[in-house]
């Protein structure tokens, strides 16, 4: 029976198991060993057999990088936009200056007529420490500029028409076209080297093209993140952020807004309405994000015209929770 | 029907991607002050043109102060008539981008100074509060300011003001081996006209808290080296002996309720200190803690369940948080340094604190948990935080280096918001310690 055990290896298992169990250290620090050369041997190993898989790629990789970068149409739209926003915010400005000049006069005159009737409204009937009474909201005031034509527009170059792209493997093709071994002839290879060369040239120059229709195309429809950068950047010097306020880093007011083609601020709404009217602190916050799209620093916001589909409904949510990181 | 079923599919994965609003998360802005403008105070008369300079002065300077205003140059404004009775022109302070207006009078009617104003939203085209007070007499006129401006904080940042409110604190003067104390009160803005003494200098006070909801104190004074806990009603100037304790004693501070203290003192044979409350009405004592190590700074939360105090019961001092009975002992302090002078905001929200690390003092928050721990200010030494009545603002003070000398060392009360981005000095006519801050008159 003993011998039978000996030599049975799961008795062994068992054993060696129970002599671990009652802490035996040599046999530990076998058992560590043995898993530690275990650990580098897998490593080593699995190197050793993706050797041959890594040295069949470099020759296409760093092609496909440089032509990307040169091609792309993102960064010369950037520069345009740069160009025009300063140019189109001074004339949209200009205009708007003559739009009230024209309308001042007028405007005297119909507030002269109120004041004198506000006049009249006398507080001094309330009681002492509240008034109720409200001055009426002056309707001539909003002065809604007419909507701007501009004299220009912003395209893109070379904008392409959108193309469907389902060429994709053709780009495995190339990684994967290997001569295939044949007789050493050294005519045929020169002529093999020749065509194959000529292939591949054929075959960098469709990748190429489609590569450019795929960023031109995502640049032409959506919103870029510059764009969208741009846009934040110019809320953020029109927000005054209500700092130290109570739960205000948990506090996300959501704004929506409609702008008008000429990028104007048609409508702006604090979605979260309930709690505007139930948590005065809330209502400071929705009250801060509201003033920020009526500063006249953000009038005009900054939006390529193009792109009207995109932006012509914008969800703001105003997070501060940056606010309150750990020091 | 399959028609259906594809129009549905076709639906479902193209009209939201063609009608889908942009969405902008805005996670900056400018932390910098409000624009808003003032006009003048119109008056009708001599006295009350001066009176109108004198409240457009007060409510400018509070508004200014709290870090959330700046006033704009009047040089600026482009309209100067009485806009109370009168529609703004808006988009004339819009130009000098005034994001809020406000105008007010003053009249002297039926032997009262009556003052209406009226606040208005600049951006938005409409007005936003409308108010109208009275006062007996001139005198008043700092109060009225401080009443206005509270008002004009309240709608515009949607928390109680702070304005009308006083601190008290210790005035002191002399070397510092041999520095004469004496227990003084002052407005919030430290006005020179608000300061007084309440104590004339003989025996050393220390520790003066206000009551959470109404005009009195509680403080130390030490009478032939015994110290007292003294209770000082501001309103009828009565002073009250809540008891003297032997042994060593600190900072008594009131209940929410303003009918209990907690306190903490050593038993003269044990020379253990522990946190008692006193009940001011039976001047019965309970002692809450019970522990070897050295329990002191209990300071209730606003609803009166919790307590926080400082104790070195783990081998230094850190800050646990008990039940208002002595009960269910947790600590809440988990960073390096010396722990002290806890106290829970009035919002109930944060705690201060003062923290020893690095050889600096740091004034800090966290929450109740003891979570979410942030530095405040730091400096060489920085003691005594204590909270505005709206639980936005903190006051302390500021020790300088001391030389062998026995010069400098001088103390300065300072303000900050709870952001830290907001800090100044209060003035004071001499050097002042161990502020507290009173509610609202």
């Amino acid at each position: 029976m003993y011998i039978q055990n000996i030599f049975n290896p799961l008795h062994q298992i068992k054993s060696y198991l129970e002599d671990l169990l009652y802490n035996k250290r040599d046999k530990t620090f076998t058992l560590i060993s043995v898993l530690v050369h275990i650990l580098f041997l897998i490593p080593m190993i699995s190197f050793t057999f993706n050797e041959n898989q890594i040295t069949d790629v470099p020759l296409i990789l760093p092609v496909e990088m440089f032509i990307v970068e040169e091609k792309t149409a993102a960064p010369e739209f950037e520069q345009e936009v740069n160009e025009i926003i300063p140019d189109m915010i001074e004339e949209v400005q200009e205009m708007e200056e003559e739009l009230v000049e024209e309308e001042v006069v007028e405007e005297v005159e119909q507030i002269e007529a109120k004041e004198e009737i506000l006049a009249t409204e006398s507080i001094e009937e309330e009681n002492d420490f509240v008034i109720d009474q409200k001055v009426k909201p002056e309707e001539i005031i909003e002065q809604k500029p007419e909507e701007v034509k501009n004299d220009f527009e912003i395209k893109l170059k070379n904008k392409p028409e959108p193309k469907e792209i389902v060429e994709e493997p053709e780009v495995e093709i190339v990684l994967k076209t290997k001569p295939k071994k044949k007789t050493f002839n050294v005519s045929k290879v020169l002529k093999d080297i020749e065509q194959e060369s000529e292939d591949f040239k054929k075959e960098q120059e469709t990748t190429e093209d489609k590569q450019s229709d795929v960023f031109t195309d995502e640049v032409g429809e959506k919103m870029t993140i510059s764009e969208l950068e741009m846009l934040k950047q110019q809320l953020y010097s029109c927000y005054t952020v209500p700092a130290g306020a109570k739960e205000f880093q948990d506090m996300k007011v959501q704004v929506k807004i409609i702008v008008n083609p000429d990028r104007t601020v048609k409508e702006a709404i604090i979605k979260n309405t309930a709690k505007m009217t139930s948590d005065p602190f809330f209502r400071t916050a929705g009250e801060a994000a509201l003033r920020a799209f009526n500063h006249p620093n953000c009038s005009v916001l900054m939006l390529p015209e193009d792109k009207y589909d995109e932006w012509n409904e914008i969800n703001f949510t105003f997070d501060f929770s940056w606010m309150f990181d750990k020091v | 029907m399959k028609k259906y079923y594809y129009l549905t599919i076709l639906l479902i994965f193209f009209v939201p991607s063609s009608y889908a609003a942009l969405d902008v998360t805005i996670s900056q802005g400018k932390v910098e002050p409000t624009p808003i403008a003032i006009t003048n105070f119109f008056g009708n008369s001599d006295k009350t043109i001066k009176g109108g300079e004198v409240l457009r002065e007060i409510i400018s300077n509070n508004l200014t102060n709290s870090g959330l205003f700046y006033t704009v140059d009047d040089d600026l404004y482009i309209q100067s008539d009485n806009l109370v009775d009168k529609v703004p022109r808006f988009e004339d302070w819009k130009i000098i981008k005034a994001q809020f207006l406000l105008s007010g009078d003053i009249k002297f009617i039926d032997n009262k100074y009556s003052v209406r104003i009226r606040l208005y939203d600049v951006f938005a085209g409409q007005e936003i509060k409308a108010v109208k007070m009275s006062i007996p007499n001139k005198d008043l006129l700092r109060r009225l300011g401080h009443k206005i401006s509270d008002q004009v904080y309240e709608r515009i940042t949607g928390e109680g003001g702070y304005f009308d409110t006083r601190i008290v604190y210790i005035s002191e003067v002399g070397p510092l081996n041999q520095r004469v104390k004496r227990l003084a009160i002052m407005d919030q803005d430290g006005h020179s006209d608000s300061h007084q003494f309440l104590t004339n200098g003989k025996n050393l006070v220390l520790t003066p808290r206000f009551a959470p909801n109404n005009q009195t104190i509680t403080y130390m004074e030490y009478e032939n080296n015994t110290p007292r806990v003294y209770i000082y009603n501001l309103k009828n100037g009565v002073r009250e002996i809540v008891g003297d304790f032997p042994g060593m004693t600190f900072a008594p501070r009131f209940s929410p309720d303003s009918q209990k203290i907690v306190m903490s003192f050593s038993d003269p044979k044990t020379a253990n200190t522990e946190i008692y409350l006193m009940d001011l009405n039976t001047r019965t004592i309970n002692r809450l803690t019970n522990d070897p190590g050295i329990d002191t700074s209990p300071s209730f939360s606003p609803d009166g369940k919790k307590i926080v105090f400082n104790s070195d019961r783990a081998g230094y001092p850190q800050l646990y948080v008990m039940d208002s009975n002595g009960k269910n002992i947790k600590r809440i302090s988990r960073g390096k340094g010396v722990y002290g002078n806890p106290v829970w905001s009035p919002r109930g929200d944060q705690i201060a604190f003062t923290k020893l690390t690095q050889g600096l003092f740091h004034i800090g928050l966290m929450d109740t948990n003891g979570l979410n721990e942030r530095v405040v200010v730091k400096d060489f030494s920085l003691e005594s935080p204590a909270w505005s009545p709206n639980g936005r603002y903190l006051i302390y003070y500021r020790q300088q280096r001391s030389n062998e000398d026995g010069t400098g060392g001088q103390t300065s009360i300072h303000f900050i918001d709870i952001t830290g981005y907001n800090e100044r000095k209060i003035n004071t006519p001499r050097d002042a310690s161990d502020p507290a801050w009173s509610p609202l008159l």
